[in-house]
């Protein structure tokens, strides 16, 4: 088989979906998207001097500074500073628009932005950074601070798990609380379709402006969603509110695809206005595209 | 007036929707289809297709009312003549039902109802209801209220009866010729040792109808408790009380995520314990403990939040010109409470210049002013002074003009000194000054001691400004030759430190010490005395206020997000307390007279039971059923022809 044809299988949407283990789809999309590209992992303990404190018994004597001993008389331990890569933030959107699943797409948006963050977080954990989630729809739904290790990352797939598309979606709360708890520095990467948020969203991923955070914003709508394929008059009804429209989707087709581009073109300038990443992506589409929009990003910050 | 024999039956008419319903539901020819993206989607005229509206409305109006009739006929309707109703203008009776939580167990909801029946047979007169919830005056409402009343629907939380005996008091009408009040309740000890009135001299009776006071113990589950552990564990502990007068043997358990722990433990008679659970940190964040169902279930649950507590907010206001040892400072001061914090499960958040763009959050816990000097404006120095007053901490070291620092420390009364001149070391820094000896009675004292104080003593000061504080002022640190070298100044709440030296290596090495970690850190907890912060904890019926933003009410028990808070609300635990007190007892507080003489008619039950209306229901039924059936006869037949 063709080793090109065999990767971009392994990132398949319609093959991953029915994956219900999110850590043997992580090593799937690792070795489908990445190969041998990835960088090795940092290993063993930092180097740089951070100071100096009192020799405890029981601490390794390899740490003792000998030369302060014999000025001063005194034990001291030489501390480091340990070399910790960056903090990988994974954001997810939970609300119940997010539940959506057309006819062409082979799971609903939350499961692809599952798929997509699991992947996401075995790369970034392989690389040694930490890996946090935060999932929030009307309430928080998850919140794991960012760590690393094997444990943790089975902790972040079992939460990954546990998301359930329901509710309203609750943007300035979710992201209010988030804030206050960003860690000193590190990328945050948010899923979600973004619906009705294109004011709100670029005021809340604002700190992307800063110099210690990345702020990436993959968009995840459903290949329903921009072209609006339906042939017979439907009446739409709302997801997350109490709301109906009749319509035949062959009138207004056009009128809804310029809207809706529309739409997601304002999103995108007011997001790069803010210094956030944008793409959109759709639920049939590999998932090579989403991660490489991330690990580019990755690649270029090194 | 019409009233009925079984009132609840009356619900069924509710099913006179249903037909209606069916009909609506055959109207969709459309199919339906749930969709994310509604908003860029024009609404079409669609054409109705299929089955519409009934040709016949009038038929369907029919049916509508043959099921009415039925519906009504077996609620046992009766016909209450006007004068049979309690009059206002007579005798008024305020009926006082306590729902608050403690109402729902023991038992007692029946013995309510029983109560209630009793009164509302035997008692003459308009009457009136209150309960913690609700009110109604004497009269037809009043009527309904207590006939519709449903025990079990207690309210879940602590009851205020001196405020129900007020408003029952404003009940009753001036015009009223004989004023009574009932109270049915269970008499807590925890909501009515306080409820108090004199009745007697505003010439209402009292009757007190006491119910549960036969209660069986109870298990409770008191609260929780959660600690960090070692090895990225948090600890809990489900606080338990048994009240039974018997040994009890518990199942506690413990819901986090999808994940639940179940510990056993052996609980004493009339005593406390608690069972003990470790788990990870920072897997979960809600958390629900529980024990099995006993004589009152609101107590056997308890909702809490896993998270570590919220970040405690520290600030710096810097020099704005670039002062480039007050940014070192900032640097030396922002590693050290990091560092300080970093493997706590009380976190620490630093920040920058927020503090005038951010003049509404007042939960910022320390303000950090390297370099204090002339650049702090009037309206800069009152917010902080603000901050303080509201018990918030001022850490402040000299600017370039330590004169005109104290100046402006006296002026906007932060704190008084002399000046006394910029002391610095001879010998180009080879004979600093070092650190005064700190006595067991200084708030360092005890931390310092012994060995842990020998880094302390053995940091070099080259800089410092000589002062001779005046008034209220504590010195917590000093050079070895009495000046002081860090000063505390209790302020409203707060307080103000005052540091004499710089944290920079031209004035002090201060910074580079192991010690200054832990010296920071007593700073910001101001020596110890402030513990961990927590997520709000609340019982059902308080109130949190927002500040500027919307209060928040704890209307039912669960895990709630408001603003950036996280708020757990339970049944308060005051309600557990099985102990009731004595009918005597309340009797007394409440200024009881004894029952007064009727002066109005009395109404005999009979008159109040009305002419019943059954069977004319019954006949109307069937005249509508007769009707319907001759009516669709001659339909079929005609569309049989066709």
């Amino acid at each position: 088989m063709d080793k090109s044809s065999s990767r971009t299988d392994l990132l398949d949407p319609f093959a991953l979906s029915r994956i219900e283990d999110f850590n043997l789809l992580g090593r799937m999309v690792a070795e489908g998207v990445y190969g041998g590209l990835h960088k090795s992992i940092h290993h063993g303990r930092g180097t740089e001097f951070f100071q100096y404190r009192n020799y405890s018994p029981g601490e390794d004597l390899k740490f003792v500074d000998w030369k302060v001993f014999a000025r001063s008389n005194n034990l001291y331990s030489k501390t480091f500073e340990e070399e910790t890569n960056t903090t990988c933030y994974l954001v997810l959107d939970t609300s119940a628009s997010m539940s959506y699943k057309g006819s062409r797409s082979p799971c609903h948006k939350l499961r692809y932005a599952s798929m997509a963050a699991a992947a996401l977080a075995y790369l970034a954990n392989r690389q040694g950074d930490a890996v946090g989630l935060y999932a929030y729809g009307e309430e928080i739904n998850e919140w794991i601070e960012p760590r690393t290790g094997q444990d943790h990352l089975q902790a972040v797939y079992h939460a990954l798990n546990r998301l359930k598309p329901e509710g309203q979606s609750g943007h300035k709360n979710g992201w209010s609380t988030l804030l206050n708890r960003l860690p000193g520095r590190g990328i945050v990467l948010f899923f979600s379709d973004m619906l009705e948020a294109e004011s709100e969203l670029p005021e809340l991923l604002k700190f992307g402006q800063s110099i210690r955070y990345d702020s990436l914003a993959l968009q995840i709508l459903d290949p329903d969603e921009l072209d609006l394929p339906y042939n017979e008059a439907l009446e739409f009804s709302a997801m997350e509110e109490r709301k109906f429209i009749p319509a035949y989707p062959e009138a207004i087709r056009e009128n809804y695809q310029q809207r809706m581009n529309g739409f997601c073109k304002k999103l995108h300038d007011s997001l790069a206005g803010v210094g956030a990443q944008h793409m959109r992506v759709h639920t049939s589409q590999s998932l090579g595209e989403a991660l490489g929009f991330f690990l580019h990003h990755r690649e270029r910050r090194g | 007036m019409l009233t009925f024999t079984y009132p609840w039956l009356l619900w069924g008419l509710a099913g006179l929707a249903l037909p209606v319903l069916a009909h609506m539901v055959h109207r969709h020819t459309t199919k339906r289809l749930s969709f994310p993206s509604l908003r860029f989607i024009r609404i079409s005229q669609i054409p109705r297709k299929g089955r519409s509206w009934p040709t016949d409305l009038l038929l369907l109006l029919l049916r509508l009312l043959l099921l009415a009739a039925a519906i009504i006929c077996v609620a046992g309707p009766r016909w209450l003549p006007q004068d049979a109703i309690p009059s206002v203008n007579g005798e008024e009776t305020i009926v006082f039902i306590d729902n608050s939580s403690s109402m729902g167990g023991w038992g007692i909801p029946a013995e309510v109802s029983d109560s209630l029946l009793k009164v509302i047979q035997e008692e003459e007169g308009g009457l009136g209801a209150i309960t913690f919830s609700d009110k109604t005056l004497p009269g037809e409402e009043g009527f309904a209220f207590l006939k519709g009343y449903d025990p079990t629907k207690t309210r879940q939380f602590k009851g205020n009866p001196q405020k129900a005996i007020n408003e029952a008091i404003s009940l009753f009408s001036p015009e009223g010729a004989s004023q009574k009040l009932i109270i049915i309740s269970d008499f807590q000890s925890s909501d009515w040792q306080l409820a108090s009135a004199q009745l007697d001299s505003l010439g209402i009776a009292l009757k007190l109808i006491p119910v549960g006071q036969k209660r069986g113990g109870n298990i409770s589950i008191l609260g929780v408790r959660t600690s960090p552990a070692a090895d990225e564990k948090i600890r809990i502990w489900v606080q338990l009380a048994n009240q039974t007068g018997e040994e009890q043997n518990l199942k506690v358990k413990l819901e986090a995520g999808s994940d639940e722990w179940i510990k056993e433990i052996a609980l004493k008679p009339d005593q406390n314990g608690q069972a003990q659970f470790l788990l990870p940190r920072d897997e979960y964040f809600k958390a629900k403990a529980s024990i099995g169902e006993d004589v009152y279930a609101p107590d056997n649950v308890y909702h809490f939040w896993l998270m570590a507590p919220p970040a405690r907010k520290v600030e710096f206001f810097l020099t704005p010109n670039g002062d480039k040892i007050g940014e070192e400072e900032a640097f030396f001061l922002r590693t050290a409470i990091i560092s300080a914090t970093a493997n706590e499960w009380q976190k620490y958040l630093v920040t920058h210049h927020s503090f005038k763009e951010n003049e509404d959050a007042p939960d910022r816990e320390a303000v950090f002013i390297p370099g204090f000097g002339k650049h702090l404006k009037k309206d800069d120095l009152s917010l902080i002074l603000d901050h303080a007053m509201s018990g918030g901490k001022v850490v402040v070291t000299p600017g370039s003009s330590p004169a005109e620092m104290l100046s402006i420390l006296r002026e906007n009364k932060f704190l008084e000194a002399d000046y006394r001149g910029l002391k610095e070391s001879s010998g180009r820094g080879m004979q600093p000054y070092r650190l005064a000896g700190l006595p067991e009675s200084n708030p360092l004292g005890r931390l310092f001691a012994g060995d842990a104080g020998k880094d302390l003593y053995l940091s070099q000061v080259h800089k410092f400004v000589a002062l001779r504080p005046r008034g209220e002022i504590r010195t917590i640190l000093s050079i070895e030759d009495g000046d002081p070298l860090l000063l505390q100044r209790p302020l409203g709440k707060g307080s103000l430190f005052l540091f004499t030296t710089r944290f920079h290596g031209t004035w002090s090495d201060l910074p580079l010490r192991n010690s200054f970690l832990p010296l920071v850190r007593e700073i910001l907890t101001g020596f110890g005395e402030q513990k961990d912060s927590k997520w709000p904890r609340i019982s059902v019926g308080d109130t949190l206020t927002g500040n500027g933003t919307e209060d928040f009410k704890g209307n039912e028990p669960g895990l709630f997000q408001w603003n950036d808070q996280l708020v757990a609300v339970n049944t308060p635990h005051e309600e557990s307390i099985p102990d009731v007190l004595d009918v005597e007892l309340i009797s007394e507080s409440l200024g009881a007279v004894g029952s007064l003489s009727s002066k109005g008619t009395p109404i005999s039950h009979e008159e109040n039971k009305g002419t019943p209306l059954g069977p004319w229901f019954a006949l109307l039924a069937m005249g509508l059923f007769l009707a319907e059936s001759f009516w669709v006869r001659p339909r079929d037949r005609h569309s049989n022809e066709d």
